[in-house]
């Protein structure tokens, strides 16, 4: 589904992700894993055209997405949910929703938000709320569910664990499943090895820009000498 | 007593339509838009000029409105666009936007204030005790229709939704498609009609000329930090509070001091709540 090809992702001088080749199947959650600073939100960013590429190729489904602007790259069928979920806490949870199928006809949005609903029932009689007054993972719900209203082939998440509580952990566990099961390719960003465990086949192991490892998550966290060196002990 | 807070009504009508142009384009990019008086004298230049040209008022008045969209999108395409990233300049490119719109007024139609004739000059609206003349009448219908129009476009159009994320988030609205540059332009056009409805309501109360709109765009620029810096009905409040407290500190205290209760006003509600009557802790517009 997704084909990254020797990305680079630069902010001026400072070179954040240095030539990373990764990819992702449809209805499976590919993990991307790495200390902090190791370059994974900037991978994301740079693959979303969010952050300044300076080189790479990527390809979704075949089709060469590379010079494509976010909006573009939205309407191909990429979604990305940000670190910190991004919601806009001001406004409603439905208007929130609506914002993800911005560009599409007013039937169409609509037709979305109700299969929303149909997901997240909770949301149904709470959408007048405002976002920012929701709990952590309520708010992480929503973002995912924003994300999922452009219809997406591949939604790109970055750590929507942080700073949730455990069941709130296993809530979002349960919906990327989900999602995964439904045919969407979903790339996961985490720092929480034990979701990346749960939940992802393949994983990328992330340092200094670079992909330090890449193999079947198992195997990757059953060799010491990456789980010592790049995720802390996690044996 | 009531004449004097009718007045202050009127007056707070025309601060809210202008600051809430500036509100606008300040929620969506943080441009301090003092280029929004040049924009309004060459608004009513226009409705002006159309007039004289023999167009019925009512057209001109269109002619005046499209022509304040038209410069105020100018000023977004050929200068605010490119300092996006800079934030720090934009006060300075505000300035010499404000003095470039203001001299090319003054180099068409000279420094002499010209006075602007309407169907509804001679029009006089009493009602208990209280009377109004026809500009003023017409400056607060044109004042609520522009308002209520503006709600409406904000809270139930994808476009109003979508101004409203890039207010409060311009990253987070990036990330979803939404395409910034048009959030940027589209802000610039409403605030340019509402610039030339503020020229076309105010020009006839007063005259004409390259500096008609400095005072009123400083008790706007106050209006918009009284109100909370990006909240539109924060600055529809603010406007009226502050068109209030000038028009009765003008009729009882002096009104040499006009503008002055104006920022005494704004020190004492800074002080009281320091984010405005509607601040928030993030930028928005609605």
């Amino acid at each position: 589904m997704l084909t990254v090809d020797n990305l680079t992702v630069a902010f001026g001088p400072t070179v954040a992700v240095r030539g990373v080749s990764l990819h992702a199947e449809a209805g499976a959650v590919t993990g991307v894993l790495g200390a902090n600073g190791a370059g994974k939100t900037s991978t994301l960013l740079g693959i979303h055209n969010q952050a300044p590429r300076r080189g790479g190729r990527i390809t979704l489904a075949g089709v060469d997405v590379t010079g494509h602007d976010t909006g573009a790259l939205v309407a191909a069928g990429i979604a990305l949910c940000p670190q910190n979920r991004r919601l806009f806490p001001n406004m409603s949870i439905e208007d929130n929703l609506l914002l993800g199928a911005y560009g599409h006809p007013r039937k169409v949005r609509r037709a979305r938000l109700a299969r929303a609903y149909d997901r997240f029932g909770w949301l149904r009689d709470r959408g007048a709320e405002a976002a920012g007054r929701l709990s952590g993972g309520q708010q992480q719900a929503v973002a995912i569910a924003r994300a999922l209203m452009s219809e997406p082939k591949l939604v790109l998440l970055d750590e929507p664990s942080s700073g949730l509580s455990p069941v709130a952990v296993d809530e979002v566990a349960a919906i990327l499943a989900d999602i995964a099961h439904d045919g969407t390719a979903v790339v996961l960003v985490e720092q929480n090895v034990r979701l990346v465990r749960h939940l992802c086949d393949t994983a990328y192991v992330l340092a200094h820009g670079k992909v330090a490892a890449s193999g079947p998550v198992t195997a990757l966290l059953r060799d010491s000498a990456v789980s010592d060196a790049y995720l802390g002990t996690v044996h | 007593m009531i004449q004097v807070l009718v007045n202050g009504v009127f007056l707070g009508c025309l601060f809210a339509v202008v600051a809430v142009g500036l509100t606008l384009v300040y929620g969506v990019m943080e441009v301090p838009n003092f280029a929004h008086a040049g924009v309004i004298v060459l608004a009513a230049y226009a409705t002006w000029s159309a007039s004289a040209a023999g167009l019925p008022f009512a057209l001109a008045a269109l002619v005046g409105i499209a022509c304040g969209a038209a410069v105020s999108v100018l000023t977004e395409v050929v200068a605010y666009r490119w300092i996006i990233d800079n934030p720090a300049a934009a006060p300075a490119v505000a300035l010499g936007l404000m003095l470039i719109l203001q001299n090319t007024a003054l180099r068409l139609f000279g420094g002499e204030g010209r006075s602007m004739d309407t169907p509804y000059d001679q029009v006089l609206v009493e009602f208990g005790g209280v009377s109004l003349s026809g500009v003023k009448v017409a400056l607060v219908v044109l004042a609520v229709l522009a308002l209520t129009a503006l709600h409406l476009i904000l809270s139930r159009t994808s476009l109003g939704r979508a101004m409203r994320a890039v207010a409060q988030d311009r990253g987070a609205a990036a990330m979803l498609g939404i395409p910034m540059r048009r959030q940027y332009t589209l802000a610039f056009l409403i605030a340019g009609l509402l610039a030339g409805i503020a020229a076309v309501a105010y020009a006839p109360t007063f005259q004409v000329s390259p500096y008609m709109a400095d005072e009123v765009l400083l008790s706007a620029f106050v209006v918009v930090v009284v109100g909370g810096l990006g909240s539109v009905w924060g600055a529809v409040a603010g406007g009226l509070v502050l068109g209030v407290v000038e028009g009765l500190g003008s009729a009882y205290l002096s009104s040499a001091y006009q503008s002055a209760f104006g920022f005494l006003l704004l020190v004492l509600i800074l002080v009281l709540k320091p984010g405005g009557l509607r601040g928030a802790t993030g930028r928005r517009v609605a």
